[in-house]
């Protein structure tokens, strides 16, 4: 039931994001799917390393958004000049 | 359980020992405290230390010399503070 | 063991946001891109302040990652070990993305610290806690963004943070 739980919310972030315009309102719905994609890798097998395998995806993740969302900021000034 | 408090307690008393300022000064500043990185790193090397292999005095007190001496003079070294 | 994942969502909610509204998250941007994402919430009618504490969010990991992660580690550690270790990666993450880290390690430390208590005196596993995270989050960044970040400036303001 937990797992279908998560599952549900992972999918619908991950809907939300492909169905909004705006690149830069995506960041948060990404977010969040990213969330549910670290608890269902921690769910799945009840061992030291899966918690491991968690860790380092979700911090690698979220080193990747900072990088995505720079980019982005560095884009605009390069447009507004 | 007593492990963890004696690191944290020799971790604090070196930091202090080596002139780090006791706590932090703002919300926002990347200086190395005494309280702040260091007690919570040796706590988390104290845990894989545990998982690894078993805890005792030794090997407590190795890790807590070490921790505070990483913080103050390798840890700005290794993550270097990016300013937005 | 529903009426205990709600338990549990709103003692990780209230966890995540205190500790990120009190440690000066939506007081400023804290790396360049958050500056975009505040703005776009903002063009969508929400509030920067609000908007601030999203982007910042996104852009490191903070105590909401410090509260996953925690309650993570413990499930697959089975220990209260993995919190320690959570809050270690949380702090080196925090730095490698020029965060100070006081808000990761701190929601990591008192999440072990809670689902100590919970687990041995009411019963509850850690996995409850993984599936609150997330609909936590999920309230935040997924459900309706102009709402959320509104209710982000008011705590915030009620906390006295921002004015």
């Amino acid at each position: 039931m937990i797992v279908e739980l998560i599952g549900l919310i992972t999918a619908y972030s991950a809907v939300m994001a492909i169905l909004t315009e705006d690149t830069r309102r995506k960041m948060p719905y990404i977010n969040a799917m990213n969330f549910g994609v670290t608890a269902l890798i921690a769910l799945s097998v009840k061992h030291p390393l899966s918690g491991v395998a968690a860790l380092a995806y979700f911090i690698f993740s979220t080193m990747e958004s900072n990088a995505i969302a720079s980019t982005i900021d560095r884009l605009k000034e390069v447009e507004s000049r | 359980m007593e492990m963890y408090v004696l690191g944290a307690l020799i971790s604090f008393i070196l930091g202090w020992i080596l002139r780090m300022p006791l706590f932090p000064r703002d919300k926002f500043s990347f200086e190395p405290t005494a309280l702040f990185p260091t007690v919570p790193l040796t706590l988390g090397f104290l845990a894989v230390a545990e998982l690894l292999l078993k805890l005792n005095l030794f090997v407590t007190f190795s890790i807590s010399l070490a921790v505070p001496l990483f913080v103050k003079y390798l840890l700005n070294n290794l993550c270097p503070v990016v300013e937005a | 063991m529903i009426l205990q994942i709600i338990v549990a969502f709103i003692v990780c909610w209230l966890n995540f946001v205190i500790i990120d509204v009190f440690l000066g998250l939506p007081e400023r941007p804290g790396v360049r891109g958050v500056r975009q994402i505040a703005q776009s919430i903002k063009e969508y009618r929400g509030h920067i302040n609000g908007g601030y504490m999203m982007g910042n969010i996104v852009c490191s990991p903070d105590a909401s990652a410090g509260t996953l992660l925690a309650s993570a580690c413990y499930y697959a550690f089975s220990s209260p070990l993995g919190g320690l270790v959570a809050a270690l990666a949380v702090f080196f993450g925090n730095r490698i993305c020029s965060d100070p880290g006081y808000a990761g390690t701190t929601g990591a430390l008192t999440t072990t610290l809670w689902i100590y208590l919970f687990s041995s005196y009411l019963g509850f596993q850690p996995e409850y806690f993984i599936a609150g995270m997330v609909l936590a989050i999920f309230t935040i960044q997924a459900l309706h963004h102009r709402f959320s970040s509104k209710l982000l400036a008011r705590i915030a303001k009620k906390l006295g943070v921002i004015e």
